[in-house]
């Protein structure tokens, strides 16, 4: 065992991790962990800086079930208060599962169960410089970060993760996750994050390994405040695509950051009602040969503002991007507002970047035509609405 | 449907003046007259669409309608078929029909399968229900699409706004067969045309012409004539 491996061991204590989750990290720090880590870290420089930013939490692995997981995951954030929520015994999952708390773990599904942890404390700084200011607050103030490792290969798997607390008195709800698509595999992701809360305040980061496809839908369904940041890398030759149904979602930040050969795909769907919303969508071409596609509809009521400031930036090794962003805003009423902000930085040439946003007022003809068939309309408004974000 | 005193005016252009007739059920009358005579906004202006002011009174069934809401009217069994109906996108023709109709979950299979056999009668594909309303559509089609509401609908009263314009010879001969078969299922129908040989195969009543301001009530011949002839 290594100095930094009993450093770390020595964190374990020191934040109060259990006793078989120490027994469980001494028995594989040397056979597994760091072996996975020396690959994912320094495979190649220029990504690993990303993933040290990334992980920088406690490890434990646990088998969900191979393959096919299909476990529905309620996360809360790490709460000591409450460790009769995780079932755990000997440092494995047993029995019909409901995970009410999985913070400060990182989660495996490849059915084995060791611990680790490393540089919890010394990579938060590093974490927090990419970061925006609530993607900073939301890992401050979270009791742990949560980390899914998804290591199936060829298969794929579905994760419902939902994040519903109607419990406590708190007025804050604060999470910070991460989740690792390991290399080639092939990555279902379905969440929905609802705020009961009078303050959500997440941070996700998404690594999308070699190789490897992530499908996730997200839907947020903001409360009295919802702030959402999430960061996305994606290494040579993965394949992405988001589809988000979002309703009041009030405040996104969407960062990808991807590499040669990748294809993004962002379908997303906005829905303000009650609230207004910020959509801050970034896309960083860094390899060469990838292609990006964003799309945002939006429709908006009442006197609710949606904002959509859409950057795509190509760097100068990025050869033969192919992107295009589209954003279409539809207002429902005379008093609803939208604002489309596109940018473009391109920095190398042969490449093909197209960008189209538009703002428009509901057809009163369309209103007219679906009460003609009998809708009220307050329904027409909203079929029209719900048609016009899942285009 | 009884109309009385009506009067239609649309950017303040006075279109119809003091019209009075009572449409009898499972009666068909043909409606005709020369391009921008106000024959849309007839019927519109019974619809209730809201850039059009009418004064004078509507009953169905002796319901005093004019002050309804246009849904409403067509929860009163009025129906009227656009001559371009808009575009929907992202909205399915099925998913529409479920909200118009506020099909329940279980009642799903059943009414899908009366429409995809609705959609069949008015010669369009089974794959129509998951198409985004009339997205895509050619014009004939989209004319087969407003027949496959007012089929699915089922209304007691239908102004068909040229329904029979930009069909081919099968639509034009469908559109004829399903008036006369819904007439004796007493529906009553006015046909806005002018289609000349729609008129001649109709098992229709009489025709009316908008003439100056007014509508006037014109025997079979004349409908033909003016329709073969025109209006000067």
């Amino acid at each position: 065992m290594n100095n930094s491996c009993e450093s770390l061991l020595e964190i374990i204590k020191e934040i109060g991790e259990p006793e078989w989750s120490i027994n469980a990290t001494k028995s594989n720090i040397n056979k597994k962990v760091f072996d996975k880590l020396q690959q994912i870290n320094y495979k190649q420089e220029d990504y690993s800086s990303a993933i040290f930013k990334s992980l920088w939490t406690k490890e434990v692995y646990f088998p969900l079930t191979n393959n096919k997981v299909k476990s529905t995951i309620f996360s809360n954030g790490f709460n000591d208060e409450h460790p009769e929520n995780v079932l755990f015994k000997n440092g494995q999952l047993e029995g019909n599962y409901e995970l009410k708390d999985f913070g400060g773990h990182i989660w495996h599904d490849t059915g084995e169960a060791y611990g680790n942890v490393y540089d919890y404390y010394t990579k938060v700084s590093e974490l927090l410089e990419d970061s925006t200011v609530p993607g900073m607050l939301a890992s401050l103030l979270t009791g742990g970060t949560s980390v899914l490792m998804l290591n199936s290969w060829n298969h794929t798997n579905t994760l419902n993760i939902k994040n519903a607390d109607t419990e406590g008195d708190s007025s804050l709800n604060t999470g910070c996750y991460i989740v690792h698509v390991k290399d080639k595999s092939s990555i279902i992701i379905n969440e929905k994050i609802e705020n009961s809360k009078d303050l959500y305040l997440n941070k996700w980061i998404y690594i999308v390994g070699y190789d490897s496809h992530l499908e996730l839908t997200r839907e947020v369904v903001g409360g009295n405040g919802l702030i959402d940041d999430v960061t996305i890398i994606q290494y040579p030759g993965s394949k992405l695509t988001i589809n988000t149904y979002d309703k009041d979602p009030q405040w996104r930040y969407l960062n990808i950051t991807a590499y040669q050969n990748t294809d993004t795909t962002i379908n997303g769907s906005v829905l303000c009602k009650n609230s207004s919303s910020s959509h801050n969508v970034i896309v960083n071409h860094k390899g060469n040969n990838s292609t990006s596609t964003i799309k945002y509809h939006s429709a908006i009521y009442n006197d609710n503002v949606t904002d959509f400031i859409g950057s795509i930036n190509v760097n100068k090794k990025a050869v033969g991007t192919n992107s295009s962003m589209i954003n279409k805003n539809l207002l429902m009423d005379k008093t609803s507002k939208a604002k489309s902000i596109p940018k473009l930085s391109i920095n190398t040439k042969e490449i093909q970047c197209t960008h189209g946003c538009t703002i428009s007022n509901v057809d009163q003809d369309d209103i007219y035509y679906l009460e003609t068939l009998g809708m009220s309309k307050a329904s027409a408004r909203r079929i029209i609405a719900d048609g016009h974000i899942q285009i | 449907m009884k109309i009385q005193d009506l009067s239609i005016e649309i950017d303040n252009q006075k279109l119809l003046k003091q019209f009075s007739r009572t449409f009898v059920t499972g009666e068909t009358v043909v409606i005709i007259g020369p391009n921008g005579c106000g024959k849309s906004t007839f019927a519109h202006g019974i619809m209730g669409r809201s850039d059009i002011a009418v004064e004078g009174s509507i009953k169905i069934n002796n319901q005093e309608i004019t002050d309804l809401e246009t849904n409403e009217r067509s929860k009163q069994g009025l129906f009227v078929s656009w001559q371009t109906p808009p575009e929907l996108p992202g909205v399915s023709t099925f998913g529409l029909i479920k909200e118009i109709k506020e099909i329940k979950s279980k009642d799903i299979g059943t009414e899908l399968k009366k429409y995809k056999s609705i959609l069949t009668e008015v010669g369009l594909p089974e794959t129509w229900t998951t198409r985004p309303v009339n997205v895509g559509g050619s014009g004939g089609e989209r004319k087969r699409a407003e027949l496959s509401n007012l089929l699915s609908l089922s209304p007691t009263y239908a102004i068909l706004d040229e329904i029979d314009t930009g069909l081919d010879s099968n639509g034009l001969k469908l559109v004829i067969e399903i008036i006369n078969q819904r007439k004796k299922e007493n529906l009553s129908t006015i046909l806005i045309t002018h289609n000349i040989s729609t008129v001649q195969n109709l098992d229709y009543d009489y025709g009316l012409m908008f003439n100056k301001g007014k509508l006037i009530e014109i025997d079979k011949e004349t409908v033909e004539q003016k329709l073969r002839d025109g209006y000067e």
